[in-house]
């Protein structure tokens, strides 16, 4: 079964479909994070999965309940740019030879921006810069890891994306319609045609020899600027790595007004940077912060609890509302500077519980 | 000197109930007391943090706030006379039905489905629960479709717990 990441292009930065689940209820809600907040285009979700208003009934129907459930990772707030990627993951949803899948274990990742209409054209879009801004951070540790990479969106934003040359490892496709799409997902009638060697498989592989990193300047230079790729060949000492945890472990639990108790390893000494993302979707920048007067590298192997201890540079007391956040820090070996979210530094993420 | 039916008594009884706290609420000199106007916003919609806090703790505040919102709901549904055998009665009254429906996806997690025959009338914009034990759930809902409001609540929640009492008294505003 191949495993595929649906990311819906967002200019917060890429959201992962997580899940799809039918459900006896009037009408489908897209939901964030598995908890219970509805996210705005919820509505406009159910007009586009119902039948008459809609498509994915229509195409991928008929379901015994009356509507579904769609999970996303991140929140997404208004337009209908998302439409793309939720067919493709309905799409996938249908299919018996693939899977929605999460980013780590994903054969493929897809990246979509578009509007689908009543016959199944895509349109394009606004903001395709400012989507692939935010996405390259992410998207840089998979291409790095090999995981191949397909932009996809409507003809004339594909043609954006295409002019300004994207990395070895990411792939654009110009979708006039959705046949276009299942065939990008290995579910149309030229996937058939090309036997067991995909596309996709080939550039996966030419893209795991190099080690590509790319930048965002790199992505899209500005005006008058040359395009270029930064490529870094990996050097002979082992890549910096960085683990986050907690004395609860990876994946703790706090109640309201328990502090969190944040610790960081690195395998090379490292400068350091924590964002932490709120239920509702605000980053707040951790660490470094304004209570800690000395930043410093951290060195290597060692344990350095960063919040929640009596030695510890700072303290993060947790409240309202309820729900999943998520810590999330770099590391690299010079400083980091100016506050933009970093594109070449390891990173690890925690997944914290908040409960009443 | 004024004579009260005996057939009135019960019903003055409440209204001389509901005016004495009223008057206990405008006149209450102690910090962290609230304007009858600010509870008032909040019945009509406006988020009060200091009033909801307020609301869960004092329960003449309770009582002129259910006071206020009986004068002003869309729907009223009081309790129910029969119990259920369900774990979440259905309710209905009004042109209104309100059921919850469990969710397949999450299993600590309820769809809260509000149904309104009548689509050309007032779409209610907040639900509200007075238990049997006078604690009181406000619940902000979304905007309707095709006359159907949804929503997803905890299935721990004390909304979900005044939902399954079907003693639970009901006012969508």
């Amino acid at each position: 079964m191949k495993r595929i990441a649906i990311l819906i292009a967002t200019t917060g930065g890429p959201v992962l479909v997580d899940r799809i689940t039918p459900e006896p209820a009037p009408q489908s809600m897209m939901c964030l994070r598995r908890q219970s907040e509805v996210l705005p285009i919820s509505l406009d979700y159910d007009d586009f999965v119902r039948a008459g208003s809609g498509v994915i009934m229509r195409e991928f129907g008929p379901y015994e309940e009356g509507a579904f459930r769609l999970d996303v990772s991140g929140p997404i707030g208004t337009g209908l740019s998302w439409q793309l990627g939720v067919f493709a993951a309905h799409a996938v949803f249908k299919s018996k030879s693939c899977e929605l899948s999460d980013l780590e274990t994903a054969d493929l990742i897809v990246w979509l921006s578009g509007t689908v209409d009543n016959d199944l054209n895509i349109g394009d879009v606004d903001h395709m810069a400012q989507k692939v801004e935010a996405s390259a951070g992410m998207l840089a540790d998979y291409i790095a890891k090999g995981t191949p990479i397909v932009f996809g969106a409507g003809v004339e934003n594909a043609a954006f994306l295409s002019a300004h040359k994207p990395p070895g490892g990411i792939d654009v496709a110009s979708l006039k319609t959705t046949r276009d799409l299942m065939d990008v997902l290995g579910l149309g009638t030229k996937d058939k045609d090309r036997g067991n060697t995909t596309f996709w498989m080939m550039a996966g592989a030419a893209t795991l020899a190099l080690g590509v990193v790319f930048a965002w300047s790199g992505l899209f230079p500005q005006e008058g600027e040359k395009p270029e790729l930064e490529i870094k060949i990996p050097e002979a000492k082992p890549k910096l790595t960085i683990d986050i945890f907690s004395d609860r472990g990876q994946h703790p639990t706090y109640a309201f007004g328990e502090d969190l108790n944040l610790q960081v390893r690195v395998n090379r000494k490292a400068w350091l940077l924590c964002d932490y993302e709120q239920v509702d979707g605000k980053v707040i920048r951790i660490y470094p912060n304004d209570q800690v007067r000395d930043v410093q590298a951290f060195d290597a192997h060692t344990d350095h609890i960063l919040s929640a201890s009596e030695n510890a540079p700072f303290r993060i007391r947790l409240g309202p509302p309820a729900g999943q956040e998520t810590v999330t820090c770099y590391a690299r070996e010079e400083p980091f500077r100016g506050s933009a979210r970093p594109v070449n530094a390891a990173m690890d993420r925690m997944r914290v519980t908040l409960k009443p | 000197m004024t004579h009260i039916h005996p057939d009135l008594l019960e019903d003055a009884q409440q209204r001389f109930g509901e005016l004495h706290n009223v008057r206990e609420v405008m006149t209450k000199r102690e910090s962290g007391a609230i304007s009858l106007g600010r509870l008032y916003a909040y019945v009509q919609g406006a988020q009060d943090d200091a009033v909801q806090d307020i609301l869960g703790r004092d329960l003449k505040v309770r009582r002129v706030y259910r006071s206020l919102l009986q004068k002003s709901a869309l729907v009223h549904m009081p309790q129910a006379l029969a119990a259920s055998t369900q774990d979440y009665p259905e309710r209905h009254a009004d042109g209104c039905h309100i059921r919850l429906q469990a969710s397949r996806a999450q299993s600590d997690q309820l769809y809260l489905i509000v149904e309104m025959s009548d689509q050309r009338r007032d779409m209610p914009q907040s639900l509200h629960l007075f238990g049997p034990d006078e604690t009181m759930v406000r619940v902000a809902l979304p905007a309707a479709r095709n006359g159907v409001i949804q929503t997803i609540i905890e299935r721990n929640s004390d909304a979900a717990r005044l939902l399954g009492e079907p003693k639970t008294e009901i006012f969508l505003r």
